[in-house]
């Protein structure tokens, strides 16, 4: 069974997505803010993160950076999730090494699903 | 034979000598009066030109039994009464009002048009019986009726060989005029000339006196006037709360007031008298001349930061008249507390948008999983009512990207990445993004597209196509089920312009709302009624958007006139246009970045 880890400060939000995630058969791990989220990637090493961009403390940025500069976890597919809709962050985010940029008010559950299981393949 | 021959022969010898005797008389006072009035040739620098005339008339007018005169001047075609003595105040005023015009014929058979027209003299022994008397004006008659002479008497003066004006002698009751009488008249006239003349070539010191007094008195009270208007001016200057400054008709600074002093931190006597390059050279003012260029173009309101915490807006007005420029007045208006609360104002709308996204996307899932039977199954009333709130949470989600885009464009960082694109295809993309409301709606959808294809445009793609989908979007929006929807795009090959028409069979735009149609959150009436859900924030980004591009946008309400159903004439749809400079390059988008 995939591991997938949640990074998302919002608590409702985060649950939405873990329910709809329980349902499809993963294993669910959550991070509430960036320093969580890195340490427990290092930890787990999941096989897809899910990256929320406006987090306290450092951003989700700079945590997709962080990630990708290190060898051992650049790997690991990242989606982000966020509601900065801007072209410019689009285009940063994908820049990093993002495999995916999805828009929150604009996409589904089912819809972020779909996504997941399309990069996992 | 006479009863009493030498009775009546004494008789008549007394009268004879008495009437010899008389004349006598008569002839002595003339005389008399002659020897005084040639006294007044001699000339006398204490006397106007009133004082002689009234002498002469204190002399020999008493003598002739005249008992009023009247000077007239000549002036080009006109008489007008110039000294007057022995006559009413309504006389004189009347003439003065309502000078004599030598071209009416009614004139010229009166003495005094004769006398300026023959220069002759002219007598009218009674004027009641003068056949003249008749053609002239009733006010005229009514003037001298109010007078009470019977007989006139007019000379010309003639001074230097030119007719300076008429002498009149009015008489209380009527005069035979004997050949003595006309000379004696005429001799009084011709003094009247010399003396004239004297005063006018001696300019007789006491008239000279008057008249540079007169004039002296004048050009006080316009010093005066002018000197009070000036302060008037330099008060109003001094305490204006705008900064001016005023740069002469040879582009040097003139005037600067001390609000103006203020936001450049100068004293103006340093400066006064320097060109604008010269001022150029200051580093306060660098940027200021920079901006202005070389020729103080005319500027209307325009925004210019002269130095951190100072932001105004500058007009440059001309000053002076077409024929004569006089300068150019520059003004700086303090904006500096606006532009803070503006920008404050689109912070927070920015941030509490960006805020509202994060519940708005928890509700949306939530319903969305409710509706997809995540949390279990549901009623179909259920699911009907989950998905209004639904589609009523898309409507909040769009109006808060709606409400960023405008923060966005109010802070200048709207468009974002330029390159080459294909218009067409960015409009059929738009089209597409509408296919399932216009098969609902069973709308027809045309597009026309140019023969030969357009070559690519530097566009931002992602916001080229929010345009045209906005408007798309009205067009649909407004259209009823079954109706036409016409899109066109074409090339115009003179302006380099592309031009786009979105033409729609709807509603139409309500005349006198169409000014208001591209201002932020408006809504015309009968939109309202159609769909309360607008943003009204649709078309102030389209054309920002176009405009940002350096095109045009603007529309056409009716487009057509079509008979309803029932056989009468309505006015319908609406037509949008919008243009695209189809150049590879264009300056100012550049810029922007």
């Amino acid at each position: 069974m995939k591991t997938i880890l949640v990074i998302e400060d919002d608590k409702f939000l985060r649950e939405l997505i873990v329910q709809k995630l329980a349902k499809e058969e993963y294993n669910i791990s959550r991070a509430a803010d960036g320093e969580e989220g890195i340490r427990k990637i290092k930890a787990e090493k999941p096989d897809l993160i899910l990256l929320d961009l406006i987090l306290p403390g450092i951003d989700g940025f700079e945590v997709l950076a962080k990630i990708k500069n290190d060898p051992m976890l650049s790997a690991i597919p990242v989606i982000i999730l966020s509601n900065l809709g801007q072209q410019e962050n689009v285009e940063r985010g994908l820049g990093l090494g993002a495999v995916d940029y999805l828009i929150k008010a604009r996409i589904n559950p089912g819809e972020i699903i779909d996504k997941i299981k399309a990069a996992l393949k | 034979m006479d009863k009493n021959p030498s009775g009546k022969i004494k008789k008549e010898k007394r009268i004879l000598k008495k009437q010899k005797k008389d004349k006598l008389n008569i002839d002595k006072d003339q005389l008399d009066a002659i020897y005084q009035i040639s006294q007044l040739l001699s000339f006398n620098v204490d006397k106007s030109l009133q004082d002689v005339a009234t002498e002469l008339f204190n002399t020999l007018g008493k003598a002739l039994g005249s008992y009023a005169f009247a000077i007239w001047k000549a002036d080009g075609n006109f008489l007008r009464i110039f000294i007057v003595n022995g006559l009413g105040k309504d006389y004189y005023n009347y003439f003065i009002k309502n000078p004599i015009s030598l071209l009416d014929p009614a004139i010229s058979n009166t003495a005094l048009g004769r006398a300026a027209i023959a220069r002759q003299p002219a007598f009218v022994p009674n004027l009641w019986e003068y056949p003249g008397i008749r053609s002239l004006p009733r006010s005229i008659i009514e003037a001298v009726q109010k007078e009470s002479f019977n007989s006139v008497a007019s000379f010309p003066l003639i001074i230097e060989e030119k007719l300076f004006g008429v002498l009149n002698f009015y008489f209380l009751k009527t005069q035979k005029y004997p050949p003595s009488e006309k000379y004696i008249l005429q001799a009084a006239a011709n003094i009247m000339s010399i003396a004239i003349g004297n005063a006018r070539y001696l300019q007789t010191p006491k008239d000279t006196q008057a008249a540079l007094l007169n004039i002296l008195e004048d050009t006080e009270t316009a010093k005066n006037k002018s000197e009070e208007e000036q302060r008037k001016t330099e008060i109003i200057i001094t305490n204006f709360s705008d900064g001016l400054l005023f740069f002469n008709a040879e582009n040097k600074l003139f005037l600067i007031n001390p609000q103006a002093e203020i936001f450049f931190g100068v004293q103006g006597k340093n400066i006064i008298g320097k060109s604008i390059s010269e001022l150029g050279n200051l580093p306060v003012f660098a940027p200021f001349v920079n901006f202005l260029g070389k020729d103080l173009k005319i500027i209307f309101r325009k925004e210019f930061s002269v130095k951190e915490n100072l932001t105004v807006e500058l007009s440059v007005i001309s000053m002076g008249t077409d024929e004569k420029k006089l300068g150019n007045l520059v003004i700086l208006h303090d904006v500096t507390r606006e532009k803070v609360v503006e920008r404050l104002k689109t912070e927070f709308v920015s941030l509490s948008a960006h805020q509202l996204r994060t519940p708005l996307s928890a509700i949306k899932w939530t319903l969305k999983m409710l509706l997809d039977g995540d949390l279990g199954s549901l009623t179909d009333e259920q699911k009907n009512f989950i998905d209004k709130t639904y589609q009523s949470n898309e409507r909040m989600i769009s109006l808060v990207n709606n409400l960023l885009d405008v923060t966005r464009i109010e802070e200048g960082r709207y468009l974002y990445k330029p390159a080459l694109a294909d218009i067409e295809s960015v409009i059929q993309f738009a089209i597409d993004s509408y296919e399932d409301t216009i098969k609902e709606k069973n709308l027809k959808i045309e597009f026309k597209k140019p023969s030969k294809k357009i070559s690519e445009i530097i566009i931002d793609v992602e916001k080229m196509r929010l345009a045209v989908q906005n408007l798309i979007d009205n067009a649909v929006k407004y259209t009823i089920s079954g109706g036409k929807i016409d899109i066109s795009l074409a090339y115009d090959e003179n302006k380099k312009e592309i031009e786009v028409q979105i033409k729609d069979a709807g509603m139409g735009i309500p005349r006198g709302q169409q000014s208001r149609v591209f201002t932020k959150f408006f809504r015309a009436d009968n939109a309202l009624k159609t769909d309360t859900t607008g943003s009204g924030l649709g078309l102030f980004i389209a054309k920002n958007i176009i405009e940002a591009h350096e095109g045009r946008i603007w529309f056409k309400s009716p487009a057509f006139i079509e008979k309803n159903a029932a056989g009468k004439e309505e006015e319908k749809g609406t037509i949008f246009y919008f243009t695209l400079p189809a150049e590879k390059e264009f300056n100012k988008f550049l810029k922007l970045l």
